[in-house]
Order: structure tokens, then C-alpha cells, then sequence
């Protein structure tokens, strides 16, 4: 699925950066708060669904190849984690929706099955 | 020393960990300084503190915070009156919920003795809505250190938490588990900073309390002194057993 087609479907902000690539490509989905374990875990490809705004979490994303993280539940980025999506090119949303539902909605769109 | 033990106060925290047990046990076992860190309050400080005068152990004020990523600092004062201002905010900053005594353990503020004096209400384990950097800089304008503990466990730590040591926040040092392998990024990353590491048990009961591994060649006790044995300077400087 392209991330564009992800960001008309969910009901999700676009918060970084301004303009996506209508290339960039999400092949999975993966849904974690630990770092450390979301690091050992999630593939390149995934879509990460999170309520960690630290900036390390765009680490996280260039680290493992995640094109787009979620901020779920009305979480919003703090400054620099927000300056950061920009400068390393990684989509950041958010939603008010739970993981959980999000989650859903793109299993129910076949992501990753 | 050892900077994070726990007392009864601590809902997790064993009955036996009251003033007379904890500093004749540290003292039996060669500590000469240990730091008391409970979770989101410092209300046993004042009883620690004398008891160990009378015992000889020296007692530094601190607590556990729990920050709202879930990450567990052991933030350290010089005095009372610091670590007692910093509970103040802390305390705005924790939900002010019910202990619920059954679910989670009782909270007991003790006297030098051991002695019950009162419970604590509020429901002390549980995450402050404090960010890390506003913990950092909230201890440091109090001129405390902030410890980041226990690093090398998944739960309620810095490296669990955010994956690997945020490169600009300005944390004092970070806190390594007795008994658990070393993860040598962990060190690499500690090494970066020019800093050394430090050992402490985070006891919760007196069993938990492990021999001396950490040692600090310092001329006082002081806030001071330890920033500078951790960052090893001016002669001062820390050695673990490993």
C-alpha cells in the first residue's frame, strides 16, 4: 500500500513532512512503546503505531527502515521529535483513534497479511 | 555505597525495611553511604537520616521517579529541604489516586525506629505526568543528580523505554544491576559520555541488598563530589566490582 493511499483512508493528521512521497511504500504494521523491544521487532516496511513521542522513536524508524509512525490516542510530538521527522524524511501522523482500532482498519485493508 | 534502596514506605517495599534493619544490615555488610529512593515520595527520609547518624552510615535524601514515558530515575539532594521540595512537585504532578492497600502494598512513613507513624493515602506507584528532560532539568535546578536506573531491564527504564541513551538529554549517570550481564552497547554508549556507571541494588527488601560493588573515591559526601567522581574529575572517581 502507499503511504498516501494510508493517509486518505485512516483518519489520521499529517504532522511531518509537508509533502509525501506518493512512491513511499507500507508493507506491514507494527504496534509497540518499548523501544527496545519495538527495536528487535518491527520490520522494514512496517507502519509503527505508538503512544511514545520522545524523539527517539524517529531514530527508531531510520534504524529499521519504518516509513510512517502513528501517534495514536491524541499523542502529539515534542518539538524536536517533530523537527527531527522532518529533517530524516520519516511521516509522522497522529490520530485520536486507539492502536487498537488503527491496528484494525488496516488488517481489515489486508496490510501485511 | 549504595544509592537505591527502598523502604517500607514503598508500596513493593518489604516490612522489614525500616531504619534499624536497613542501616544495620548496610553497615554489617562495610557500606558507608547509602541513598534511600522511593518511588514518587522521600517521606522516610527524615527517619533514615537520623537513624543513620546514630549508626554511622551516611544517609543521602533521594527518590524514584517515574516519568510519563514510564522511565524510573533515582534523583539524589544534598538536604531534606531539597529532596522534600522536589516531592512537592512531584506530588502535583503524580494522579491523585487511592493506594489500593490490597492490590498494590501498604505505604508506612516510619519513624528512626521502625516505628508505623502513618500511611500514606495516595497511590504512590504509578508514572508522574513529568516528561525526562522536565525531571532532569526540575532536579538540576534543585541542584540534585539524576541517575537513570536500571538501564539494563526492560521495564521502567531509559534504554527499555526510548531504545538507547537520548544523545542531548543531560542526565548525571546511569544505574547498572548487580546481578545482570553487562550489554556491552550499553557500556559503549556510557563510555561516550565520559562517564562511569554506577551499581546499586534497588533493594526492596533486606535480602535484596547486596554486598558493596560500588565505590566512590570522593572527599565528602556531597552532591558535588559524586557529579565529579562520575564524570572522573579532579581525582575523583567511581569503580564497580564490574
Amino acid at each position: 500500500m502507499k503511504c498516501i493511499e494510508l493517509i486518505k483512508i485512516l483518519n489520521v493528521n499529517l504532522l511531518a513532512p509537508k509533502k509525501v512521497d506518493p512512491e513511499l511504500e507500507v508493507t506491514g504494521c507494527y504496534c509497540g512503546d518499548l523501544l527496545s523491544y519495538v527495536m528487535a521487532h518491527a520490520k522494514a516496511g512496517d507502519v509503527w503505531l505508538t503512544i511514545q513521542t520522545h524523539q527517539n522513536i524517529i531514530a527508531v524508524a531510520v534504524l529499521l527502515g519504518l516509513p510512517a509512525i502513528i501517534l495514536v490516542e491524541g499523542n502529539l510530538p515534542q518539538n524536536d521529535t517533530l523537527l527531527k521527522a522532518q529533517r530524516e524524511g520519516v511521516v509522522l501522523l497522529s490520530t485520536q483513534d486507539t492502536a487498537y482500532h488503527v491496528a484494525g482498519r488496516l488488517y481489515s485493508l489486508g496490510l501485511g497479511r | 555505597m549504595d544509592l537505591h534502596i527502598h523502604t517500607i514506605l514503598s508500596p513493593c517495599g518489604g516490612d522489614d525495611m525500616i531504619p534499624p534493619l536497613v542501616l544495620h544490615r548496610v553497615k554489617e555488610l562495610g557500606f558507608e553511604v547509602i541513598a534511600v529512593a522511593d518511588h514518587n515520595t522521600a517521606e522516610n527520609i527524615p527517619a533514615f537520616m537520623a537513624k543513620g547518624k546514630e549508626i554511622g552510615v551516611e544517609v543521602l535524601p533521594g527518590m524514584e521517579v517515574q516519568t510519563r514515558e514510564d522511565i524510573h530515575f533515582v534523583c539524589l539532594f544534598d538536604t531534606v529541604e531539597q529532596v522534600f521540595e522536589w516531592q512537592r512537585i512531584v506530588y502535583q504532578h503524580l494522579p491523585d489516586l487511592k493506594n489500593k492497600r490490597d492490590s498494590f502494598g501498604e505505604q508506612w512513613i516510619v519513624d528512626g525506629e521502625g516505628n508505623k507513624v502513618r500511611e500514606v493515602d495516595r497511590l504512590l506507584l504509578m508514572g508522574t505526568d513529568l516528561s525526562i528532560e522536565e525531571v532532569v532539568k526540575g532536579v538540576h535546578g534543585l541542584g540534585g543528580l539524576c541517575i537513570a536506573a536500571h538501564i539494563d531491564r526492560k521495564a521502567f527504564s531509559l534504554w527499555g523505554s526510548l531504545g538507547f541513551l537520548p544523545a542531548d538529554l543531560p542526565v548525571d549517570g546511569v544505574e547498572l544491576t548487580p546481578h545482570l550481564p553487562r550489554n556491552p552497547d550499553q557500556i559503549s554508549q556510557v563510555q561516550e559520555r565520559g562517564i562511569h556507571y554506577l551499581v546499586s541494588s534497588d533493594a526492596h527488601w533486606l535480602d535484596g541488598i547486596y554486598p558493596p560493588q560500588c565505590f566512590a573515591f570522593i572527599d565528602e559526601c556531597s552532591i558535588e563530589e559524586l557529579a565529579m567522581a562520575i564524570l572522573n574529575k579532579n581525582g575523583r572517581y567511581i569503580r564497580t566490582v564490574r
